[in-house]
């Protein structure tokens, strides 16, 4: 590994550390858009319930968010690499690193997935994602990627019409 | 109690409930030999399509696959070094060794009857919780299920891995999501954004997949548990059983530590695991332990099973799940239209006395199963499980697909199950959420009907004051003990970038 690329894991592996203080700030805010949008509610008797959960919600989250800044400040000195002994860094970072990427690769994948079903229906969309995920993600021979994705979609349309499933 | 335990006898052993129990046995055997995949997976995937079948029948499956879960799992972890589920990381320090010298069968014939006699000792944990909190939970009123329900709830919450703080957190979010759709006193809509599709809440099948489900086959998807070394099944299996029988007092020990584990919400089979092992580990004889002690093997294998039976003590009775697997019997209950407290030792009483014979019952033929087909499943076991995920994505489709047969479900589906991956990330517990979200509508029918009989003097009650102070406890202990927690982030320990031989908790907190 080059001083480059350590370099480069180093400030990916800073924007991972931030994750949980960004986390932790996302569900405070959609607690606190649930409180109040619970404020308007009638009857009363089905205001409490949402209510005292939002506020919960906004109170636990404020005191996380705040615990994972003052944590992530602390630690920050821990995460630079020259307060490391440089070998231990490179290998913890290389760990770190590469299921991250590929956790992003596989979400964006089934991002895709959802948006083709919805615009170019369930059959060809997932013919396509398992392909692509049974070639790429599960490294099989072109044979068996068409064998597998055979089966699979069979599988599919017997099932439909077993539970009586109208596919989108 | 004894006539409803026999009525409930009856149910089971009617063929085509049995037939169910065996097939729901069949795919938690398979399930438990895939490192990567557990008994909540396991269940979510299959609570779609046990909806509309009748209560005993699918209830009789659940469990038959939960229950032996726990058995197979052992073969990765001895043969392999993998876990098959959390619940088996410390049957690897002796059952490993073993493989490795060549007494793989003698470790999993061991660890089979230990884990069918810890599973049985669970479901008499089960009968004998049935019996004895039968006359307390039929005493209860709306004030006290109101909060003995937020009590579980913050228990589960703080007791979770994780930051406890987060943990409640999670519970929070799911109580928030339960509220989704129409009121349950008048009916009126809440938080649906004028979508007709959110009138009916989300289902609970697709956020119960979604979010434990996803974040696994993620892990399974970008972590490679392909094996290079694959340890060889030799004979033994017998010598095995027959040294685990000769064990009886530390079988019988270890089980009861497990079901007493096991009651307590928040704790997972990995806590279980390593605490009946550490257990084990005191005394002369077991100085060898972690060298290939069949000591080793036999007590965190029963404690693992017995801890099941344990579980659902609360999940039943209180509706306070004691596990993830607990979290999805309570989602099933839902599904079923039955609802887990006093009426599961009421009008429901032969529900719950099913589900402690099929527990027992599934964990005898688990047993069998594995030793009738271990080279096969030694086999099975070393399935690379990237290979799986393709499959199990598109079988997870159909299931959510089907819950209200709407392109919403395939969104919600995906979008939780991101959600899910965020918060693996984030090292916050799922569990919650998944009870937060279950105990949302009954908690607020208790709370309705508390004000509506009791106006707010309910407040003044003595059980709602004690109980409001251990949530208060709790809360304050969790807010103290997140402050001094480490940063897992920044320790790189978070989620899915843990190293690939750790397995996903049993109950994937």
């Amino acid at each position: 590994m080059t001083d480059a690329d350590g370099i480069a894991l180093h400030k990916a592996s800073r924007w991972q550390s931030l994750y949980p203080v960004g986390f932790a700030a996302l569900v405070t805010c959609v607690c606190g858009i649930a409180l109040y949008a619970s404020l308007p509610l009638v009857p009363l008797s089905i205001r409490y319930f949402p209510l005292a959960a939002a506020l919960l919600g906004v109170v636990l989250g404020s005191y996380l968010t705040a615990v994972e800044i003052l944590s992530y400040r602390r630690n920050k000195a821990l995460a630079k690499p020259e307060t490391r002994a440089r070998a231990q860094f490179e290998v913890e970072a290389d760990e770190d690193e590469r299921p991250f990427r590929y956790e992003l690769y596989f979400v964006m994948s089934l991002i895709v997935y959802t948006i083709s079903v919805m615009l170019f229906g369930y059959f060809p969309s997932s013919a396509l994602f398992l392909i692509a995920l049974l070639k790429v993600g599960a490294r099989l021979s072109w044979l068996m990627t068409a064998i597998s994705t055979a089966a699979c979609l069979g599988v599919i349309a017997i099932a439909g019409e077993l539970l009586e499933l109208r596919w989108p | 109690m004894l006539e409803a335990a026999l009525e409930a006898l009856s149910i089971i052993l009617d063929p085509s409930r049995f037939g169910w129990i065996v097939l729901g046995v069949a795919m938690g055997l398979v399930v438990g030999l895939i490192p990567g995949l557990n008994g909540v997976t396991g269940m979510s995937l299959l609570l779609p399509f046990v909806f509309g079948m009748d209560p005993a029948s699918g209830i009789a499956m659940l469990i038959g696959l939960l229950a032996v879960v726990s058995t197979s799992d052992t073969f990765p972890a001895v043969l392999i070094g993998i876990p098959g589920t959390a619940g088996a990381q410390a049957t690897i320090m002796d059952g490993y060794p073993l493989a490795r010298s060549g007494q793989a069968g003698r470790a999993l014939g061991a660890a089979f009857i230990s884990s069918m006699l810890g599973g049985v000792f669970g479901a008499i944990i089960l009968f004998a919780g049935i019996w004895a909190a039968r006359p307390l939970i039929l005493s209860m009123r709306s004030p006290d299920l109101f909060i003995l329900a937020l009590l579980g709830l913050c228990l589960v919450g703080v007791l979770s891995r994780g930051k406890p703080v987060a943990g409640i957190l999670s519970g929070a979010m799911g109580l928030l999501l339960g509220t989704i759709g129409s009121a349950p006193a008048t009916g009126a809509p809440r938080f649906t954004f004028g979508d007709t599709y959110l009138y009916g809440g989300i289902p609970l099948a697709v956020l119960a997949m979604g979010l434990f489900a996803i974040p696994e086959l993620t892990r399974l998807m970008t972590t490679d548990t392909s094996v290079a070394r694959a340890g060889k099944l030799q004979g033994g299996l017998l010598s095995g059983a027959r040294e685990a029988l000769r064990h009886k007092r530390l079988m019988l020990r270890s089980s009861a530590l497990g079901a007493g584990l096991g009651i307590i919400p928040g704790i997972g089979g990995s806590v279980v695991d390593w605490i009946t092992y550490a257990v084990a580990t005191k005394g002369k004889e077991n100085e060898e332990l972690g060298s290939g002690n069949i000591r080793g093997v036999i007590a965190p294998e029963s404690a693992n099973n017995a801890k099941d039976g344990g579980g659902l003590v609360p999940t039943l009775l209180f509706g306070i799940p004691g596990s993830g697997g607990g979290a999805m019997m309570l989602v099933a209950l839902t599904l079923f239209g039955i609802e887990a407290g006093p009426s599961m030792v009421g009008e429901n009483l032969p529900i719950t006395l099913t589900i402690a014979w099929t527990l027992a019952i599934a964990n005898i033929i688990g047993a069998a199963a594995c030793f009738a087909f271990a080279p096969l499943a030694a086999r099975v076991s070393l399935i690379p499980g990237r290979k799986l995920v393709p499959v199990l994505l598109v079988f997870m489709v159909i299931a959510a697909y089907q819950s209200s047969g709407h392109i919403g479900d395939v969104i919600l589906f995906f979008a939780i199950g991101i959600l899910g991956l965020a918060m693996v990330r984030a090292g916050w517990p799922r569990p919650p959420l998944m009870i937060g979200f279950v105990l949302a509508g009954p908690a607020e029918r208790y709370l309705h009907l508390s004000i509506t009989r009791y106006g707010w003097d309910w407040l003044a009650f003595p059980s709602v004051i004690v109980c409001t102070a251990l949530i208060v406890g709790v809360c304050a202990y969790a807010a103290v003990r997140t402050r001094k927690a480490p940063d897992a982030a920044i320790l790189g320990v978070v989620g899915p970038s843990d190293p690939s031989n750790v397995a996903p908790d049993s109950d994937a907190r």
